[in-house]
Order: C-alpha cells, then sequence, then structure tokens
C-alpha cells in the first residue's frame, strides 16, 4: 500500500519490531520517527494511542502524513489524561464507543468544551471569596462588608454546584457551603488561608483544562473516523470502492457536523427553556447545566441523524457523478 | 410513499442543513453582538454573555440560546424577572428574523429528513 494509513494500538506493547519491518527499509524508519515522534524503539505504547504509517511513495510527509499525525498528536494528549485501565476498556469496548463517538462525537465534545466553561465560573467563584477573606484580613473590608460580600459569594456558589453542577468540582454535598470548602473564620485569621483553597482550584481547573478541548477532539475524532473509514476502503486496492468511500465519508461529515451545532443549539434551548418553567430564575446556574444537557442531546441526535442524511446525500451525488 | 420523492426530501434537508448552519454562523457573528447590545438590561442575556464570553464558538451557541429566550419566550422571562419588556420590544422584526427563522427552518428539515430516512427504511 502507498498511502499514508493509521492504526489504533490495542495493548500496551512495544512497536519495535512492526517499524524494524516496514517495506522500503531505513527511508520508512525515519519517515515512521517522524509521524511518531512520541514512539521511541525502547518506548512502551499504550492501548488507543494512534499510530501513523507514512506514504511510503515519497521520503517527504504529505499533507495527509501531516493530518493523521496531528490526530495522533490530539488523541495522545486526551489519552494522557486517562489512566491505563480506562484507556484499555475504550479500546476493548472500541466498536460500541465507535458508533458513539463518530459523527456524535462533535456533540459531546462541544458539551465537554462548555462544562469546562462552567467549572472555571466555580473556580472564579471560589477564587472571589478568597480575595474576600484576605481583604478582610488586611482590613480593606469591615466585618459587615465581609459578611455580605461572603454571603452574595456563596449563593452564586450554591447556583453554581445545585445538581449536576458539581460532576468535576470534587467538592461534597455537605450541609453548608462554608463545611464543604473547610472554611473557619478564626482559623483564618491564624493561619491565613481557606483550608482546602488551594487544592479546591488546582483540582478545578485541571478538569477545566482536560475538558476545555472537547469540541477540537470531538472534530478531530469525527474527522479521523472518516479518514480511517477512507483508508480502509482505499487499501482494499478497488478504485471504484475507494472513490465511494470519499464520497460517503465526506458528505457524513459535511451535514453531520454542522447539523450536530445547530440542533445541538436547539435542544439546549428546549432544555432551558423546561427548566427554567421548573425551577425559576433563582437557580441561575442550574439553567446553565440544562442548556449543557440539551446542548448535549441535541449535539449527540444531530450528529448522528446529520450524518445519515449526509450519507444518503452523498450516496445519490456519487451515483449522480458515476453515471456520467 | 414514492421512494423518489422521500429520497428527494432527505437530499433537500441535507442541502438546507448545510445553509443553516453557515447562516447560524453569521447570525453568531454578526447579529448577536448587535442584540446582545440592545438587551444589555436584560439578565438572562447578561448572565450568558458573562457565563459565556471567552468560549469561543461553543459559548456563542449558549449565548444565542439565552437572546433566543428573551425574543421568544419574553412573557415567561418577563414574570421571572430576567427581561427589560421595553428592550425586548426595541429588536427590530428584521433582527428577530435573523434569530428565528433559521433555527426553526434548520428544525424542519432535520425532522423531515430523517421521518424520510425512517420511512425509506435506512434510519437503522
Amino acid at each position: 500500500m502507498s498511502g499514508a494509513y493509521a492504526f489504533i494500538n490495542d495493548e500496551k506493547q512495544n512497536l519495535s519490531s512492526f517499524r524494524d519491518n516496514l517495506p522500503n527499509g531505513s527511508g520508512a524508519r525515519t519517515k515512521f520517527d517522524q509521524l511518531n515522534p512520541a514512539i521511541s524503539p525502547f518506548s512502551i505504547v499504550l492501548p488507543g494511542q494512534l499510530i501513523v504509517v507514512g506514504d511510503d511513495s515519497t521520503r517527504m510527509c504529505t499533507p495527509e502524513d501531516n493530518l493523521l499525525a496531528s490526530y495522533a498528536r490530539d488523541v495522545r494528549q486526551s489519552l494522557i489524561a486517562t489512566d491505563h485501565a480506562s484507556a484499555r476498556v475504550l479500546i476493548q469496548n472500541y466498536d460500541v464507543l465507535q458508533s458513539i463517538m463518530s459523527y456524535g462525537s462533535i456533540g459531546i465534545g462541544s458539551v465537554t468544551s462548555a462544562w469546562s466553561a462552567h467549572l472555571s465560573q466555580v473556580e472564579s467563584t471560589l477564587k472571589d471569596i478568597n480575595d474576600a477573606y484576605q481583604r478582610w484580613r488586611a482590613g480593606s473590608l469591615t466585618k459587615d462588608q465581609f459578611v455580605a460580600r461572603r454571603q452574595t459569594l456563596f449563593n452564586v456558589l450554591d447556583g453554581q454546584l445545585r445538581g449536576i453542577g458539581r460532576w468535576g468540582t470534587g467538592l461534597k454535598n455537605n450541609s453548608t457551603i462554608k463545611k464543604m470548602l473547610g472554611i473557619s473564620s478564626k482559623r483564618f485569621l491564624l493561619t491565613g488561608e481557606v483550608a482546602n483553597y488551594a487544592r479546591n482550584v488546582k483540582r478545578i481547573n485541571n478538569v477545566a483544562r482536560t475538558l476545555s478541548g472537547g469540541t477540537a477532539i470531538g472534530v478531530a475524532l469525527d474527522v479521523s473516523a472518516g479518514l480511517m473509514e477512507i483508508g480502509e476502503a482505499c487499501s482494499a486496492g478497488r478504485e471504484q470502492q475507494c472513490t465511494k468511500a470519499k464520497f460517503v465519508e465526506v458528505g457524513k461529515m459535511m451535514v453531520g457536523i454542522p447539523t450536530s451545532v445547530t440542533i445541538g443549539g436547539i435542544g439546549a434551548k428546549a432544555a432551558v427553556s423546561m427548566c427554567f418553567r421548573m425551577a425559576g430564575p433563582s437557580r441561575g446556574a442550574s439553567l446553565v447545566v440544562c442548556g449543557i444537557a440539551g446542548g448535549a442531546t441535541g449535539g449527540w441526535l444531530g450528529g448522528a441523524g446529520g450524518s445519515k442524511v449526509g450519507e444518503h446525500f452523498s450516496n445519490w451525488l456519487y451515483e449522480l457523478v458515476d453515471d456520467e | 410513499m414514492n421512494d423518489d420523492l422521500l429520497g428527494g426530501v432527505v437530499i433537500v434537508s441535507g442541502v438546507i442543513s448545510l445553509v443553516s448552519f453557515c447562516v447560524d454562523v453569521y447570525v453568531k457573528y454578526f447579529i448577536l453582538p448587535e442584540i446582545e447590545e440592545r438587551l444589555k438590561n436584560c439578565r438572562v442575556v447578561i448572565d450568558a454573555k458573562r457565563c459565556w464570553d471567552n468560549s469561543g464558538f461553543v459559548g456563542r451557541r449558549y449565548r444565542l440560546v439565552a437572546v433566543n429566550l428573551a425574543l421568544t419566550s419574553t412573557e415567561l422571562m418577563r414574570q421571572q424577572d430576567m427581561v427589560d419588556i421595553n428592550e425586548v420590544k426595541s429588536i427590530s422584526d428584521h433582527q428577530r428574523r435573523w434569530i428565528c427563522i433559521p433555527e426553526r427552518v434548520a428544525l424542519t428539515a432535520f425532522i423531515a429528513g430523517i421521518s424520510a430516512l425512517a420511512l425509506l427504511g435506512k434510519l437503522w
């Protein structure tokens, strides 16, 4: 095979023998190393990592080689945040997951990005609470001003952590926010720091940062899933099958991804509207959570349905071109 | 029902989805800021802008949802003191159309496309 292709490593292993047996000798090995910089001859490759094998008709990296290498990098970065056991589950259930991820991942991915924004808001409120304590200690706030400011911030945090809004924050559901944050005014005056503050902020920040690339990873997964389907069809060496796969996969992406975004927005609006009628405005942050959940459902439905429509559309287009 | 007709519905639905997405991008980047500027005392819009301002394209989706709610569920929002009714009334019909029509067209096209695929037996 001359074209570039990629495969998913299915178990923890060293790929040096695979690398050594590549056709075209040292040129292919050098190119393999270039396209897979994270894999050295002695390193262990984790399950789930995307391995790129370059176009063996040239020593130069083709645009397709580079594109696959960038997807591999994205996948690797997202796997770094995943432990070995989770990565293994992912691979063992790849077929099932693929049906969810392919053409629906943009919807799910955009939700992880949105959730990241929600967690950043929680982090910001925690920082404001800490800031209020610091200002009180420094004497720039009177006791009454401090108590009023703290109460306002606690109300904001209470709304942000209501229901599933707590997910990813690692904050336990205690009877009061003071207990949850481990805040004690007396201890603060002695030690000068809010207990657990740094730990909570760091944890929330880590989760938010991990989730923030959701949309990009979602799009990368969608596109790489399509490219793999094309690669699989083209590797069989049947010109017609290869051309048809290109039409179908591009059509699925072209309709699936935009539909996922549009229907995700409609799902978010429907969910927020429903939550508004049920919960009322006092639960402001819960509405954000409702919007994210509705966006996820809409995005997934839109992505899955849109890719089916796109498949039909591109099949029709292929037959039209093929007849001419 | 005629398979060709259903197939045509699916194709038209796909084309409309693509056009709707382009319109959606235009609305998010050009119409949304204009309307947000005019709804600067509506709590639902202010909260959404504060929360999603730095979240790029995804954030704009949720900001558009807030504006859409202010314009289409005005009575519900007014009861909860989430909108300034005078500001909502000041939004022109032209701007309302940009917010409301693409969404409805996209939803109708999506439902029509999926229904046609189901009738063709190609949905599952």
